[in-house]
């Protein structure tokens, strides 16, 4: 299920909302744990077993982890915990594409190709496996002692509002709402307008930039001008912002109607300097998590020699493009951005201090839209042929046509993402996302919220429905 | 009252706002305004573990619950009416909206632009099939005519949206058609480039803004002009439409104003005054010509006008070569299950009449069928077992038992219901045929 479905909009969430509040507190946690494993059943009614048995197991190895006087035998049920939910995420989200590259070989020598049944992969896989890491090794780390109960852990994974798409939430982050939150009523009327605030980004601005992107990005790059490879990167580099960061506001909306405070995943990262600051502004949670559980172990930047540090930082990224996908092309990706760390630590992040805040900007957002170029197209030739094309200056001929809507939703897009950089933008940002608990700005923001949701929900549902004029005709 | 419960009562509000779909539907408290248009309708299925696990349940929860929750017709309108104040453009399927807040269908704008033209080699080896079918018609005393029906792209373009018109076609299906038709003596009317000779000087409306189809006044006339044109061919004396009166306003009839209902707006569209035609057939001592006409919906009102039934000595009619009109409730309604040569011969006049819109698929299919008919000497025998075909179907399908048998082999197959039927169907005529060989 997914938040801005009908299912989730009309029924799941106003049931879901209006049991929690009239249950008994002691029951609360229990109600969140079933609608949870409903919600993941919903779309997965299958894996959701295979989720439940693993997180049963690890909870039991986490206990005798911590249980566990020896380091040895630390050690080993970490590992063990490690591999099991690993290996899941390399079955469930690599094996196709392991797979799809040994054939691959195996023709270009000649030999008969493995034969294979395609593996369908489950939502939120990525996601949920991150946090049973963070779940081992916090506790390994002793950073925080592990749930005493087993409902808890479960909940702590199955929490349905970051299920999906996040925050990747840290264990120790959320240890203690688990079991002892302090639910206020102004964090449930900003958590619901933070979740229509998610909810109109995602319906009606990114599903209307996606719309153009793919008409644009599906073609041979071939027959696109200049002005419309660069209308369709734009159109993508918007939708995946709005439709990434607006699942999170949603994310962190339910989390704080119920109690929860989960991490901030965005921060206006088209306002970013530089790509080592795009990092700490985009998916903030997975770039954390990156830090704290691959490349600290990796030496971080306690390293002897400056090229093993550019080696760890290029190795976290190739890592974390391939999380983002199992294809060539996120790994192209996440190649690219780590290709700009180093380049960022070598020199040009003091060549970008010089030129100032607004060319810097602007410089890092063209190479941010390069980078989706790769990430969006599958294919290195292919986005090769595509990025030859945004620089070909060719404007010969123009038959890109586009809606208004498009290009409405395109400029507010774009005032959105950058209107952070100017002082009114701050402050409008601020109201917001964290408005004053008066009623001076609960009744316009409620308002608002209302008009956004109906608006979002009239959208979702007009966009199954496409009547023809006659029947049969 | 202190802020703490204005805080409360505001949550409750949210709470409350977000429970008046389910409350709305549930009580059936309000009712809507119906959709227009059609769509697939999906009904609940049953909740059984089976479905749960193989999603089909979610799926079918998800499509049945889309359509049928509280305020979802008004939330609907809400966001057509938004889109197109705002954006000028709908989510009704196959439409464009024009400058000036005229409508077209976009099959009406492609035949204008030549964006489905269908090449000259398919054209000129359709229309040797005419010529040939309408020879061998004649040496048996049946007239065949094709008359093209105007579109409103090609009588309007001007209010076609620029990124239509940029992208430039070689021709049109409509020109490459009249050329080849020419160049071969094709008997054929083309009421496209009449519509366009009488655009300056016509009284009435010849098409309404918000409708797709002509308007009744332009079907008017050309019934007229049809009827006229059999007289000179036949050389007799055909019943006449006699206008009783015309009557102009602002009223448009559901076909002239059907773009608009299609739209699915808060708001009514603007539309300009017409003239809405009545008339009667005077078929007094004149002679009523059996003709059976293939058309699409430009015929349909035409049908619906009395045409057929007063003029054509109550011929049939079938729409897009499928469905069959005709005046007897119990008469068969699948062309498909008629024998094409056998139902041509019944007649004097063959008319096929599609609009421009729908030039790219010339006849619908009768043109190939009815040339196999005539011309493939394997034909009859093809025909006797389809025919044959037909009644096992049609007996499988009155037989409870061997139903729910091909229902379930049609679930373990993952195959329509229909194709399994018809398998069985060709599986049972295989083995009839096995036994009349021994």
């Amino acid at each position: 299920m997914v938040f801005s479905s009908i299912t989730f909009l009309i029924f799941f969430f106003p049931a879901f909302l209006l049991i929690y509040q009239f249950i008994d507190k002691k029951y609360k946690n229990a109600f969140i744990l079933c609608a949870s494993i409903f919600f993941y059943a919903w779309g997965a009614p299958k894996f959701i077993f295979i989720l439940l048995a693993t997180t049963t197991l690890d909870f039991y190895l986490v206990k005798a982890l911590d249980n566990s006087t020896t380091e040895r035998k630390r050690k080993l049920l970490l590992v063990t915990s490690l591999l099991m939910n690993l290996s899941l995420l390399a079955y469930f989200k690599y094996a196709n594409f392991f797979i799809e590259n040994v054939n691959a070989v195996l023709n270009v020598a000649g030999f008969t190709n493995v034969t294979w049944t395609q593996i369908i992969l489950p939502i939120g896989i990525s996601f949920y496996t991150f946090e049973t890491v963070t779940y081992v090794v916090d506790v390994y780390r002793k950073v925080h002692k592990p749930l005493n109960n087993f409902w808890d852990y479960q909940l702590y994974i199955i929490l349905f509002p970051k299920l999906i798409a996040g925050p990747i939430v840290r264990f120790h982050s959320i240890a203690d709402q688990i079991t002892e939150r302090n639910e206020t009523i102004d964090d449930k009327i900003h958590g619901f307008t933070r979740f229509c605030v998610g909810l109109a980004k995602k319906v009606l601005i990114a599903n209307v930039l996606g719309a153009q992107a793919d008409v644009i990005m599906n073609q041979n790059p071939e027959s696109l001008t200049t002005a419309s490879t660069w209308v369709g990167i734009m159109a993508y580099t918007f939708q995946i912002y709005f439709d990434f960061s607006g699942y999170s506001d949603m994310a962190l909306g339910i989390g704080k109607m119920i109690g929860f405070t989960f991490p901030e995943n965005f921060n206006n990262p088209y306002n970013a300097t530089s790509i080592t600051e795009f990092w700490r502004r985009w998916h903030i949670s997975l770039g954390a998590w990156m830090k704290n559980y691959l490349y600290i172990p990796l030496g971080g930047n306690k390293v002897d020699t400056q090229w093993r540090l550019f080696f760890n930082l290029w190795l976290v990224f190739l890592i974390s493009g391939l999380w983002h996908g199992a294809s060539w092309n996120f790994v192209i990706w996440g190649a690219f951005h780590g290709f700009f760390l180093i380049i960022d630590k070598a020199i040009l992040l003091k060549f970008l201090a010089k030129i100032g805040k607004l060319p810097s900007v602007l410089f890092t957002f063209i190479i941010v839209m390069i980078g989706w170029v790769f990430f969006r197209i599958e294919g290195l030739a292919q986005a090769l042929h595509y990025i030859k094309k945004m620089f070909a200056f060719n404007f010969h001929t123009n038959n890109l046509h586009t809606s208004l809507e498009f290009k409405c939703t395109l400029v507010l897009a774009i005032i959105i993402s950058f209107i952070h950089l100017f002082k009114i933008g701050e402050k409008l940002q601020t109201v917001v996302y964290n408005g004053a608990n008066t009623l001076k700005w609960y009744i316009p923001a409620l308002l608002i919220s209302f008009i956004m949701y109906t608006l979002s929900v009239a959208a979702v549902t007009t966009s199954t429905f496409n009547p023809f004029i006659y029947f049969r005709f | 009252m202190d802020n703490q419960r204005v805080k409360i009562i505001l949550f409750i509000h949210i709470l409350a706002f977000l429970w008046v779909p389910i409350v709305v539907s549930n009580l059936n408290l309000i009712k809507e305004k119906p959709l227009h248009g059609y769509i697939t309708q999906y009904h609940k299925i049953p909740f059984a573990l089976e479905n749960w696990f193989t999603e089909k349940y979610q799926q079918n929860f998800e499509q049945h619950n889309n359509q049928n929750f509280g305020f979802r017709n008004t939330l609907l309108r809400i966001h057509n009416q938004w889109q197109y104040s705002l954006f000028n453009s709908t989510t009704a399927s196959a439409m464009i909206v024009g400058k000036n807040e005229y409508l077209y269908g976009d099959n009406y704008v492609y035949a204008y632009t030549g964006e489905n033209f269908v090449g000259y080699d398919s054209i000129m080896s359709q229309s040797i099939k005419i010529k040939k079918l309408q020879d061998t018609l004649l040496t048996k005393g049946i007239d065949f005519l094709i008359a093209f029906a105007p579109g409103k792209g090609t009588f309007m373009p001007e209010y076609i949206p620029d990124k239509y018109l940029a992208k430039h076609y070689e021709t049109t299906n409509l020109k490459a058609f009249v050329s080849t038709f020419n160049k071969l003596n094709i008997t054929h009317i083309n009421f496209s480039d009449w519509f366009d000779k009488m655009k300056p000087t016509a009284k009435y409306p010849l098409y309404p803004q918000a409708g797709w189809h002509w308007s009744n006044y332009g079907q008017y006339l050309t019934m007229d002009s049809i009827l006229h044109y059999m007289e000179a061919l036949k050389k007799v004396d055909m019943p006449n439409i006699i206008l009783d009166s015309l009557i102009v306003g602002n009223y448009n009839t559901e076909r002239e104003y059907d773009g608009g209902h299609l739209m699915n707006l808060y708001d009514t569209l603007p539309t300009y005054a017409m003239a809405q035609p009545y008339f009667h057939f005077d078929t007094l001592h004149k002679t009523k010509i059996k003709t059976l006409v293939i058309g699409d919906s430009y015929y349909d009102e035409m049908w619906a006008g009395g045409l057929s039934f007063n003029a054509f000595d109550n011929g049939n009619f079938w729409y897009y070569n499928r469905d069959i009109y005709d005046n007897n409730p119990n008469g068969i309604k699948d062309r498909k299950l008629l024998n094409i040569k056998q139902e041509i011969e019944k007649n004097k006049f063959i008319l096929l009449m599609p609009t421009n819109a729908n030039i790219y698929k010339l006849g619908f299919g009768f043109i190939e069928e009815a040339y196999e008919a005539y011309f493939n000497p394997n034909y009859e025998l093809n025909q006797i077992k389809k025919e044959r075909i037909n009644k096992i179907v049609k007996t499988i399908k009155t037989t409870p038992s061997w139903l729910a048998a091909i229902e379930q082999q049609a679930v373990r197959e993952n195959i329509s219901l229909d194709k399994a039927i018809q398998n069985n169907a060709e599986y049972v005529l295989k083995e009839e045929n096995k036994k009349t060989v021994k």
